[in-house]
């Protein structure tokens, strides 16, 4: 016992506690001269840079400062860089090996960061998800659905599928797609159409709707009907423009057709009658 | 009850529980006054296309309309002091010339185009403004070159005439005379202008009709970018008009702004 209280006063009054306590210094310092200089970068490029390069600037500066004082923490404590490079060396060739998803995932990365296909904040639409981005991080994009769930894509995904972003452009054009009945005067349709793009407010005067009339249905007339709104009133005009020409055709007595089969014996003979008639079965239900 | 037109320069005394009504034209407005609260109420009625003005004070008993919009407006205290004050759209409005033209090239000439009118309601003292509306509430239109690049602008509905005799006077419109000026080598075909309102005062003439300042918009090259140039004080259609109301934001010297082109017809 006394020995290693000897051993251990000996051990404490040593050269290597004052290294050691050399070393914690040197991090604490570099914790706070990190968080203080990634402040400032903050501040400097507040104005200069989006949301994300900021992030980005903000956390590349803090963990620079960081790691060159962890480096000089180390060279207290009496490691050799230059061992510690060699090991690096051959742990980068294993976990290459082992990360090769997630390197491609941080080189998609870079590479959206370059092209900026969206910003954070933008609405974008990736295979059957829609949502918008809340973070564009090192190895996946994250997103806010509109039924408020959180969804990750991988860099990787996005580098190789198809991105449509909603919120790229100031105005957007609705399509509605629409039949009307054979016996309706498509001239007349056309006019009801315009005149309800006109009063509603939300519809851009310019660029003018756009009537496309798209062949003979099966059961109607078939033709597209499009509007501009700008982006934010998009849902807005959509709602508003649809409930507006229904009661326009109502109104106008344009029939929106259900879909019509007529029905032959054959060839030779004329359409079967359909008739309604009144049955007794309801009466008796009720009286039971 | 009055129907002469608007006085832009009454201050409306409005006792606790009482209120007013102005109609101008498709707009009813209402503005009650309470102890701690100033309720608005306002209904456009679309199809309403007269010239009707009413300025009408509402009793104490007097209730607000049930199929109104309303706005209620909590404050510590009420005063008496309420006041409407005409103000030029908040974004510029885009105008058609009766009949599209051709302008050759050094030549000029004269539009007077009226744009739609917004109001702007103040109470209190000192005075506090609670909100602005536009009397008939315009479309929104696109201009610019592309679909991609330009402006989100009012459309005015009316169409922009060469003699000021045409141009049917309404209670809900400011009336601006344009002079638009050719200096490039090739025709410019004028078909819609972008008139930057928000840059223009609105002043009052004898007569009750509004202006705003005479605008001169010049075609330096071949594009839509155009030299603008407000001219000082009221425009000379309108000698004896006071000013009422100062622009939403000041145009300096160099000001160039987005005017002719449009788009992609």
């Amino acid at each position: 016992m006394k020995d290693f209280y000897d051993q251990a006063i000996q051990w404490l009054t040593g050269p290597q506690v004052f290294s050691m306590i050399r070393a914690s210094l040197l991090i604490l310092f570099g914790l706070l001269i990190a968080r203080l200089i990634s402040k400032g970068v903050r501040s400097l490029l507040d104005t200069k840079l989006d949301t994300h390069g900021l992030m980005l600037a903000t956390r590349v500066s803090y963990y620079l400062i960081l790691g060159l004082f962890l480096i000089s923490a180390m060279r207290e404590l009496g490691f050799s860089l230059n061992v510690l490079l060699g090991a690096a060396g051959i742990l980068t060739v294993a976990i290459g090996f082992a990360s090769q998803t997630s390197a491609s995932n941080l080189i998609s990365g870079m590479f959206l960061l370059v092209e900026r296909p969206f910003r954070i904040g933008d609405i974008i639409k990736v295979g059957t998800t829609t949502g918008e981005v809340l973070t564009i991080d090192l190895l996946s994009v994250k997103l806010r659905t509109f039924d408020n769930l959180f969804v990750r894509i991988p860099n990787e995904t996005l580098i190789k599928t198809e991105i449509t972003t909603l919120t790229r452009f100031p105005i957007r054009r609705f399509d509605l797609l629409m039949g009307v009945a054979y016996k309706e005067d498509i001239e007349h349709v056309k006019k009801v159409l315009f005149d309800v793009a006109e009063n509603n407010p939300l519809c851009l005067e310019e660029p003018k709707p756009l009537f496309i009339h798209q062949g003979f249905g099966d059961s109607s007339v078939n033709f597209q009907f499009s509007i501009w709104a700008k982006r934010e009133n998009f849902l807005e005009l959509k709602n508003s423009i649809q409930i507006e020409i229904k009661k326009a055709f109502d109104d106008a007595g344009i029939e929106i057709p259900f879909p019509h089969r007529t029905l032959y014996t054959g060839v030779q003979t004329d359409p079967f009658p359909v008739q309604l008639s009144k049955t007794e079965t309801n009466t008796e239900f009720t009286q039971e | 009850m009055e129907t002469a037109g608007i006085n832009w320069q009454k201050i409306y005394s409005i006792d606790k529980g009482a209120g007013y009504r102005w109609q101008i034209t498709s707009l009813n407005l209402q503005l009650f006054r309470y102890p701690k609260q100033w309720l608005i109420c306002w209904h456009s009625d679309l199809a309403n296309e007269s010239r009707e003005v009413i300025v009408e004070a509402l009793g104490i008993d007097a209730e607000p309309q049930n199929d109104f919009q309303h706005e209620h407006y909590m404050v510590k205290t009420t005063t008496t002091k309420a006041r409407l004050t005409p103000r030029t759209a908040d974004r510029p409005v885009v105008v058609r010339p009766r009949d599209p033209f051709i302008l050759p090239s050094h030549e000029e000439a004269t539009l007077f185009v009226s744009t739609p009118l917004w109001i702007e309601i103040a109470v209190d003292d000192p005075s506090k403004v609670l909100k602005e509306m536009p009397v008939r509430r315009p479309s929104d239109t696109w201009f610019g070159p592309s679909l991609l690049t330009g402006d989100l602008c009012y459309d005015s509905r009316t169409r922009g005439v060469m003699d000021l005799q045409q141009l049917e006077y309404q209670p809900n419109r400011v009336i601006t005379p344009l002079l638009i000026r050719n200096l490039a080598e090739t025709p410019l075909t004028l078909e819609r202008v972008s008139l930057p309102v928000p840059l223009l005062s609105v002043y009052e003439a004898d007569d009750k009709t509004l202006w705003t300042e005479s605008v001169s918009l010049t075609r330096e090259e071949d594009g839509e970018i155009a030299a603008l140039k407000i001219s000082e004080g009221q425009p000379q259609q309108a000698r004896r008009a006071k000013k009422i109301t100062e622009p939403r934001h000041k145009a300096d010297k160099n000001t160039f702004v987005r005017a002719f082109g449009g788009l992609f017809s």
